[in-house]
């Protein structure tokens, strides 16, 4: 038998299985990464989905902007009078209005929404959603809470996302 | 005794090329853990930034709203901020305004003292106070620093 040749075998397959375990680290490495980019991207396009849905409703008036007075031909939704003051009129009519057409109108597709308008003691006093089930325990959920005026009192604004 | 051997029958060459692809290996696996640990510590901290930014946001716009920010009084604005902000959450405010025709300077500070060792969001809201007896005008920026306790 030819003892360099084994020498060189051994020697071969040690190399090789210390360049499996490294080449194994990176790529296992390497999908972590991009699993926690993925992840990373998808909460931030939910987190700017929010922000714009939570700025529409508690900023603007919608369109046209007495719609909550025929709300069979809205073009876009707003809960406000003017920034950060809202309108009951509009509150009411919004939180009657059916989750497709809420959905429809916020252009959630797959996202959900739930808005809860409380004062600041958390006494609520209008919910709008844009779906009929609550987040299940699995999802990854946002919550943002702002504030605004309503009939000159302070209210918190619950929004509450997930998809 | 085999050492010497085998190094005239390989050389070293073969150890050298071993030793520099094992570097290179251990470069890249430590650079691929360092942006693992960059990119999880940038989702943990996006989510917060929002939220502080837009609360700020919300609060120098009710207290201006309310009328709290234009009676340039310390302890009713800092009332009115126990109110409004949640008990994570702290913020600093510093108004400065002009007075016309005088040409002086009024500050007041409400709030908490900001800290150095967090992070720290800011932003600025503009309003003027305009009192039609004295024909006297105030022209005043409020800003606000808010942070995560």
């Amino acid at each position: 038998m030819n003892k360099k040749a084994q020498l060189a075998m051994i020697d071969l397959m040690v190399a090789m299985g210390i360049s499996l375990i490294m080449i194994a680290a990176i790529v296992i490495s390497w999908n972590n990464i991009m699993n926690e980019i993925n992840a990373k991207k998808g909460l931030d396009d939910m987190h700017i989905k929010l922000l714009q849905v939570s700025d529409v409703l508690i900023s603007s008036y919608g369109t046209p902007s007495s719609w909550e007075k025929d709300v069979n031909n809205i073009e876009s939704l707003g809960l406000a009078t003017s920034d950060r003051i809202l309108n009951t009129a509009k509150l009411t009519a919004a939180s009657s209005l059916s989750t497709s057409i809420i959905t429809s109108l916020l252009q959630l597709q797959s996202y959900k929404l739930i808005v809860d308008v409380k004062e600041l003691d958390d006494t609520p006093l209008y919910q709008i959603r844009s779906t009929a089930d609550s987040p299940s325990e699995t999802v990854t959920l946002i919550v943002l809470n702002r504030l605004a005026m309503l009939e000159n009192e302070v209210v918190k604004v619950k929004f509450t996302f997930w998809k | 005794m085999k050492l010497s051997k085998l190094n005239s029958r390989f050389g070293n060459k073969g150890f050298i090329f071993s030793m520099d692809a094992t570097f290179a290996l251990i470069i890249v696996v430590f650079m691929l853990s360092m942006a693992n640990i960059y990119v999880i510590l940038g989702s943990q901290a996006s989510s917060i930034d929002v939220q502080t930014n837009k609360y700020g946001d919300d609060i120098i716009k009710i207290l201006d709203e309310q009328g709290t920010l234009q009676t340039l009084n310390q302890a009713t604005i800092n009332t009115a901020i126990q109110t409004l902000i949640p008990s994570n959450y702290d913020i600093s405010i510093s108004i400065k305004c002009k007075i016309y025709p005088a040409g002086t300077e009024q500050t007041v500070t409400a709030g908490s003292i900001t800290p150095t060792d967090k992070d720290v969001f800011s932003g600025t809201r503009i309003f003027i106070i305009a009192n039609a007896d004295t024909t006297q005008e105030k022209y005043c920026s409020s800003r606000y620093w808010i942070w995560l306790k």
